[in-house]
């Protein structure tokens, strides 16, 4: 490992061992390079689309607002998900995690070759194609996600998962807790009926 | 070596691919954005009163400054292909109901068409809005009609005696006071609102003969206030088809030639939150004559006629 390129391949083909690497190297400038062409080349395919439409004059505030959407999320994500791991017993940095955690933005870059093989498919299949990719850029970058807080965090692959999805279990009980609450107080309003 | 031997190559079919998006990314992805064709629908409940109406936490309702908004929503959403107006009202005031109008027929010369479903109700205001859509579908008992205008005022100046209040104005003229509760109106002040409530009858009755392509005169002959059923004002040519909101969305869509069934979008509906935290969606005449009789009673006099 070493070269930017060589760390894609790894991240491609030995995710695990990449991620610990990536997490001990604390290799942001790479991941920061990963993300931006995670966010460019889908970026490119949806610009394909809509090029002489009437929608094209809110394209670049769209882009600017998914990118800086997406950083944000990205770093507010690894700062949740560094002190879930850490509660879950993990013994990594943040920035480590962070820097893993950029390498997950990859399997966006699939979206666009993918995408143009739908794009040639039948119409019967070609909606069922573009669903069967989301699908799959998803779950590949679920997993990319667990093998970063696996590599940065030396955690075992289901307490990984547990970490990944903690914030959503504890955001989900918050709600709970909020209904219960609201639930509890509407009977004492004077409803007129 | 042989890593980015492997991660060069795949690099190039990413560039490969962007490039063959140029070509074929244009046609699908355009189908896509575009969905499929759309057929809005918008809800005039309870009366139609002008501005905000009643503003909540999350949203405002009742009135038209909402409706209109929901009106240039869909104009410029250019997947709705036409819009079917619900309405279910016994009327509002007559600034309200023209403006309204007048933006339905805007929506109208884009070509957007507007065709209007009657349910329960839709007398005097509401007719005023069907009337500036391209067709009206009613049930056929819906309540509809009471085409005209009228300006309430109520007399207390007996219960004010009783109860010892007695108003003092110092007024800037004569008029400044009309319609004031506290007194009897004068013979010249009856003469100017009668001439008021004309004028605005002979808009109403201008917006109707246009809308309907019916011959002014005979508007006027239908136009003296009374009610019909939906059948009785398909036979006077008040309506032009008998059916439901399914009928006039099945209209609509043949209207604009969707083939196959197209989405249905509703503007301003609610979402739980919305419910729970939102403004109340429309006005009652219950509503409005509690916020007038409040008003009356809290504030000096002001002349603010109310028509519907």
């Amino acid at each position: 490992m070493g070269s930017f390129l060589e760390t894609i391949y790894d991240v491609l083909f030995k995710p695990k061992a990449a991620m610990e690497y990536i997490a001990e190297k604390k290799l942001t400038g790479q991941a920061l390079t990963m993300f931006t062409i995670g966010m460019l080349v889908p970026v490119w395919a949806v610009y394909t689309g809509i090029k002489g439409t009437p929608a094209i004059p809110v394209f670049g505030g769209m882009f600017a607002l998914h990118f800086f959407g997406s950083l944000a999320f990205w770093i507010l994500g690894a700062a949740v998900l560094n002190f879930f791991a850490e509660l879950a017993g993990g013994r990594g940095t943040a920035v480590g995690l962070f820097a893993a955690m950029g390498f997950s933005h990859l399997p966006r870059v699939a979206v666009i070759p993918l995408g143009v093989i739908a794009a040639l498919l039948p119409d019967g299949l070609r909606g069922l194609a573009f669903g069967a990719i989301g699908l799959l850029v998803v779950i590949w970058t679920m997993a990319l996600n667990v093998a970063a807080i696996r590599g940065a965090h030396g955690l075992s692959a289901l307490v990984a998962i547990l970490v990944l999805f903690a914030p959503i279990l504890a955001m989900f009980g918050a709600v709970i807790a909020a209904i219960v609450f609201v639930g509890s107080a509407i009977p004492q309003i004077p409803f007129n009926l | 070596m042989f890593k980015r031997s492997v991660v060069l190559v795949l690099i190039g079919l990413i560039g490969i691919s962007m490039l063959g998006a140029l070509f074929i990314g244009p046609k699908v992805k355009q189908s896509k954005l575009a969905g499929r064709d759309k057929i809005a629908i918008i809800y005039v409940d309870g009366m139609i009163v002008g501005g905000r109406g009643q503003v909540g936490l999350f949203s405002e309702g009742g009135g038209t400054d909402a409706l209109i908004r929901q009106l240039h929503a869909a104009r410029d959403d250019q997947s709705v292909k036409a819009i079917v107006l619900r309405i279910n009202s016994p009327g509002g005031t007559v600034p309200a109901s023209q403006e309204v109008g007048e933006e339905l027929k805007k929506v109208r010369e884009l070509g957007k068409p507007v065709i209007t479903s009657m349910a329960d109700m839709a007398a005097s205001g509401g007719y005023w809005l069907a009337a500036c859509t391209d067709k009206i579908y009613a049930n056929p008992s819906t309540i509809t009609g009471s085409l005209g205008v009228y300006m309430p005022y109520s007399n207390w100046e007996e219960l004010y005696k009783k109860i010892g209040v007695r108003q003092e104005k110092i007024k800037s003229g004569p008029h400044k006071d009309i319609l004031s509760p506290d007194r009897q109106l004068t013979e010249e002040e009856r003469a100017i609102i009668q001439v008021m409530v004309d004028d605005m009858y002979n808009q109403f009755v201008e917006v109707i003969a246009e809308g309907r392509h019916l011959d002014q005169a005979k508007v006027r002959q239908l136009a003296d206030g009374r009610i019909y059923t939906g059948r009785q004002a398909k036979e006077a040519g008040l309506v032009d088809e008998l059916g439901n909101m399914y009928d006039a969305i099945d209209g609509a869509t043949a209207m604009v030639g969707i083939k196959g069934k197209p989405e249905i979008v509703e503007y301003g509906k609610q979402n739980a939150l919305e419910a729970l935290l939102g403004a109340q969606d429309s006005h009652t005449p219950e509503q409005l004559m509690l916020k007038q009789l409040k008003d009356i009673l809290s504030s000096g006099p002001v002349a603010a006629p109310q028509s519907y």
